[in-house]
């Protein structure tokens, strides 16, 4: 299977997670890596789209996830599943924005950065309903 | 300083439907409540929009009108609330269009951003009517896989339950409530919260009609799809106007991400 075939049916895994059918946790735990290791590649192949809907299907899977998971499984290209949010369906419009937040905002999400001043610059994934499912926080290369 | 700089234009560009991270009256105070931005920005910009499937629906083109309503309770007894517009087209390609609509905090001047979800040339758009400027992303390939849903894990799930079909906004939609509930301490808090999701899903549209939304941490939503109609979108509605200036995106511009970043505490 090639890289891209991989996506794809990584992609189709992580989309029935969105949908609220969710994947043993080996394989979970592949999808991740597997996700993890193709973002990774120096040639960026695929669009930012079809990185921010996977990135929001991962969200609304490991949000769910109880036991809560691990650091490294809900950590993907430095976005960060929003804690207990609730999954999106299928046919929603998702929007991803870019923002200042204040990581007293994302203390409220359950999300802990260590920053040292108290706003940040942040990508927010949002559902159609206008809630946060996922969020990456920027450095801010004037400190 | 380029920092700083992108943050001006992050000011330049806040949007109606960005507004959805800042509630009115200016941003949340630190400890105070609301999640929005911090005031250094003050403002905030799409940068990607598409449907989360990444199966385009075809073959059921549809326009609406979609209202969605927010309220926040603050600790102190307070309560936000804004409201934002928009205009949804689907073509029988599958090529989506949202005109979103509002007015920043601040501001009395309503804006409008566009997107335009383009599968079958594989590009997306955001437009900003103002200054008839847009930009350009591309569109993942489709891949015709199914792949069969995997068996549910073992593990707690949350609370699901079938509200079966009915007539939401004139359509026939079937319904499911889910409840989430966040055990005291997870995120810090005293007690458990309670999440709950009502969706209401056409079965002829497979879109969203209705979302009823309660989060504690962040408030509640009413998203409202009304005055459907299926009849075909004016084609040039999913076509960047030959005026505006486009420019092509990356994804990877957002500089450097911070390291050490974490889920909910241990």
């Amino acid at each position: 299977m090639d890289s891209e075939q991989s996506l794809a049916a990584a992609m189709e895994s992580l989309r029935a997670i969105a949908s609220g059918q969710r994947p043993p946790e080996r394989e979970r735990q592949r999808l991740v890596a597997e996700f993890a290791r193709l973002h990774r590649r120096p040639a960026f192949a695929w669009s930012g789209w079809a990185a921010a809907a996977a990135i929001v299907a991962l969200a609304a899977g490991l949000a769910l996830r109880a036991p809560r998971p691990s650091a490294a499984a809900d950590d993907m290209d430095g976005f960060v599943a929003v804690p207990y949010a609730a999954p999106v369906a299928p046919g929603e419009f998702l929007r991803v924005i870019r923002t200042e937040l204040y990581v007293s905002a994302l203390d409220r999400m359950g999300i802990t950065v260590p920053a040292a001043s108290t706003q940040v610059s942040a990508e927010v994934v949002l559902g159609q309903d206008g809630l946060p499912r996922a969020v990456r926080v920027i450095e801010d290369e004037s400190n | 300083m380029t920092r700083y700089k992108l943050m001006l234009s992050l000011t330049a560009a806040a949007t109606a439907l960005t507004a959805q991270m800042m509630p009115p009256g200016g941003p949340p105070h630190p400890g105070g409540g609301g999640w929005g931005p911090g005031p250094r920005g003050g403002g905030s910009r799409i940068i990607e929009a598409g449907p989360a499937s990444r199966t385009p629906v075809t073959g059921a083109p549809y326009s609406a009108a979609e209202s969605t309503s927010f309220v926040e309770k603050l600790g102190d007894g307070n309560v936000i609330s804004r409201q934002d517009q928009s205009k949804v087209y689907r073509d029988s390609q599958g090529r989506v269009r949202v005109e979103h609509t509002g007015t920043p905090p601040g501001s009395q001047t309503p804006q409008t951003r566009i997107t335009i979800f383009d599968p079958v040339a594989g590009f997306s758009y955001v437009l900003n009517p103002a200054d008839m400027t847009a930009v350009k992303m591309a569109v993942q390939g489709r891949r015709g896989a199914n792949t069969p849903p995997p068996a549910p894990a073992n593990a707690p799930q949350p609370q699901v339950e079938d509200l079966g079909t009915r007539a939401v906004n004139g359509v026939a939609a079937t319904g499911t409530r889910t409840t989430i509930t966040i055990p005291a301490g997870q995120i810090g808090n005293a007690q458990a919260i309670v999440v709950t999701r009502e969706t209401w899903i056409s079965t002829a549209l497979k879109v969203p009609v209705q979302i009823k939304s309660s989060d504690p941490r962040f408030g509640t939503t009413d998203l409202e799809l009304t005055g459907i109609t299926t009849s075909e979108p004016a084609a040039d509605l999913f076509q960047v106007p030959a005026n505006y200036t486009v420019t092509t995106r990356g994804r990877n511009n957002g500089g450097p991400r911070m390291q050490g970043m974490r889920g909910p505490r241990r």
